[in-house]
């Protein structure tokens, strides 16, 4: 069958024009790829139970109801519907909470990591690819922020500028390009002395042109890989900033926040952490499921 | 035509020396004398040959004629215009003139790009052409080289290696450059194949009056192709020659040694007494010997030779060698042409 797919492809009166990537087009490889398609489905689910969360939480996540506290999750004996998944020690619903914790969890996780990627892969294009004085220098500042923990970086940022989403995404950035600009380095210095880069050098490509249009789409892989695991440490990251009183500030609400705050509590009412991990692997899943996917489709030589 | 012919590129003295030292603060001073004061000239329309083992600087020759490489000493003069007067902005302009086609057909395509991008790439960056035209353009090269037109929207990992060859000269051709540099475009190619990419470079050359710099390790294919041949031993032309003297009479020991060993077919025709079977390996060419760098090899070497470097000169017309004892005419060889 193979074979005979392959002579058909091979006939010259096959003319294909490009195959324009449209909205469908894109739905067809989605579908055509399980992981792919699972990643999606719990992405933008995660993404719909942020926006809706008003409208889906059946609790003000602020409002305490002091005469259940400690309530196990409905299960359980004294669990009850009224809090599926139990409350905390003050009375919050859990399952209202994690709905709302979503917002600033994703917003954190999905920003910082692009902030992080855009520095590092300008950064690492750079550094790599002019190589001599300039490398050096890129290096060296890789490596001063490497020496300095990220913890104690961000205490000195959010100690400065007050804890609060927009600075939080930023320490969190700034403290994590690094590790980008590390890889896309090393897979700059290896592809640039491809043939290719060199031809598009001997052609007289400008070298902004160059570094876009040879380079980056050849990094491109690498990056998603790294990027998508690494929204999941930015969000324990977040976390523990927020146990450290740094993070999110309440009243805010993030997975991270009501976390540490069942921390306390794990001998004796597991539900408080358990679930706001469960929420957290979850999403993480999702979002490395569908960069896998993304990677691949992005890559010619992947048959799809 | 103007009366005074000049040729189309004048390589004088032509040296890189890459700075191979180690240790943090180059303790271990070593330099690799890459090419070694390299003079050669090529006419319009020729194909000129240069051939050499592995590491003998023809690569890298090559790489500093397409100012891939920036050269430490000589000129290049190509066209008529010194190469290093040219501002950063005028060489761009001028890389039009001069394309290379590279030796591995696997890496010298982008795997992101489709064919047509690849091809169309020196066209967007040197004219500004509507889409339609650039499509035609596009379109007229692919037919060109020899492939069909709905190959355009594919991607190199689609293609086998002649074929890729083919989307590399493509490209090398697109701004209808007066010089191509082919850096041994054949040898990473099966024998069937080499074929027909030599011959599409021959058709090629007649139809757009290309000149052709033709590197290669592969005798044979040199012979088929080119004009002129100058063979490089240890970052030095050693011999330079039209192909039929070149091949015929050789003047220098090593050229000499390099033709007896193309293997003869025909078992008949070997002639075990006429064969310069040489020996050893080609020395480091961070520790070069002294006087001519060929004499630890030769069979002909006397003192002189381990003191004293040969000149390089011309010694009959359009023939130029380096040896101070340059063979005579016909000594003990099997004829080849």
């Amino acid at each position: 069958m193979e074979a005979e797919e392959r002579v058909k492809e091979l006939e010259p009166s096959d003319f294909s024009m490009p195959k324009r990537r449209t909205i469908r087009n894109w739905f067809r490889l989605l579908w055509r790829s399980k992981t792919g398609l699972v990643g999606f489905v719990i992405v933008s689910l995660v993404t719909l139970i942020a926006i809706f969360a008003p409208f889906l939480a059946p609790h003000d996540p602020l409002e305490i109801d002091a005469m259940n506290v400690h309530q196990p999750p409905f299960w359980l004996e004294g669990g009850s519907m009224t809090h599926a998944l139990g409350t905390d020690h003050v009375g919050h619903d859990i399952l209202s909470r994690i709905i709302y914790g979503a917002r600033v969890s994703l917003i954190v996780g999905v920003f910082s990591v692009v902030l992080a990627g855009i520095i590092g892969v300008v950064v690492g294009l750079i550094s790599g690819f002019y190589g001599g004085w300039v490398d050096s220098v890129l290096m060296r500042l890789v490596d001063s922020f490497l020496a300095v923990p990220n913890i104690l970086f961000a205490l000195v940022i959010l100690g400065v500028f007050g804890p609060s989403v927009m600075t939080l995404i930023f320490v969190l950035g700034v403290t994590n390009w690094v590790q980008y600009a590390r890889l896309v380095r090393g897979e700059v210095l290896s592809i640039k002395e491809q043939d290719y880069v060199r031809a598009a050098r001997s052609i007289g490509v400008k070298n902004n042109k160059l570094m876009i249009q040879h380079l980056l789409p050849n990094v491109i892989s690498s990056f998603i890989v790294i990027s998508t695991l690494s929204v999941a440490t930015t969000i324990i990251l977040e976390a523990s900033l927020s146990f450290l009183g740094l993070g999110i500030q309440p009243p805010t609400i993030s997975w991270g926040t009501i976390l540490s705050d069942g921390r306390d509590y794990i001998a004796t009412s597991w539900w408080l952490a358990t679930f706001p991990g469960i929420a957290i692997t979850i999403t993480v899943l999702g979002i490395i499921f569908l960069g896998d996917w993304l990677r691949d489709v992005l890559d010619p030589r992947i048959k799809q | 035509m103007s009366e005074q012919k000049r040729p189309l590129l004048e390589v004088n003295g032509l040296t890189k020396i890459f700075d191979v030292s180690t240790g943090l603060f180059k303790k271990d001073e070593k330099y690799v004398h890459a090419v070694n004061d390299v003079s050669f000239y090529v006419e319009e329309g020729e194909t000129f040959g240069i051939v050499g083992e592995s590491g003998c600087g023809k690569t890298t020759t090559g790489n500093l004629v397409v100012q891939l490489l920036e050269k430490t000493e000589g000129t290049i003069v190509f066209d008529g215009v010194n190469l290093d007067e040219l501002s950063v902005k005028e060489l761009r302009e001028k890389r039009k003139e001069f394309q290379m086609v590279f030796q591995d057909p696997f890496s010298s395509l982008n795997p992101r790009k489709r064919v047509f991008d690849i091809i169309a790439e020196p066209l967007r960056t040197h004219l500004k052409i509507s889409k339609k035209d650039l499509e035609e353009r596009v379109f007229d090269l692919i037919k060109t080289v020899g492939l069909h037109r709905s190959y355009a929207y594919r991607y190199p990992h689609e293609f086998s290696g002649g074929q890729r060859q083919r989307i590399g000269i493509a490209r090398a051709i697109a701004l209808r450059p007066k010089l191509v540099v082919c850096d041994e475009p054949v040898s990473a190619l099966d024998v069937s194949i080499q074929s027909q990419i030599l011959n599409l470079l021959k058709q090629l050359q007649e139809e757009m009056n290309l000149t052709f710099i033709f590197i290669a390790h592969g005798l044979p294919a040199v012979r088929y192709i080119s004009d002129r041949v100058a063979v490089m031993y240890l970052g030095k032309i050693v011999e330079c020659a039209s192909k039929e003297d070149l091949f015929n009479n050789p003047k220098h020991p090593y050229t000499e040694g390099l033709l007896s060993s193309i293997p003869i077919p025909d078992p008949r025709k070997r002639k075990l007494e006429n064969q310069r079977i040489l020996e050893g390996d080609i020395p480091n060419a961070m520790n070069l010997p002294s006087g001519c760098h060929f004499h630890p090899r030769c069979p002909y070497a006397t003192e002189l030779c381990k003191e004293e470097a040969p000149a390089y000169e011309e010694i009959a017309e359009g023939h130029s060698v380096a040896c101070h004892y340059p063979l005579s005419d016909g000594k003990g060889l099997i004829k080849y042409a």
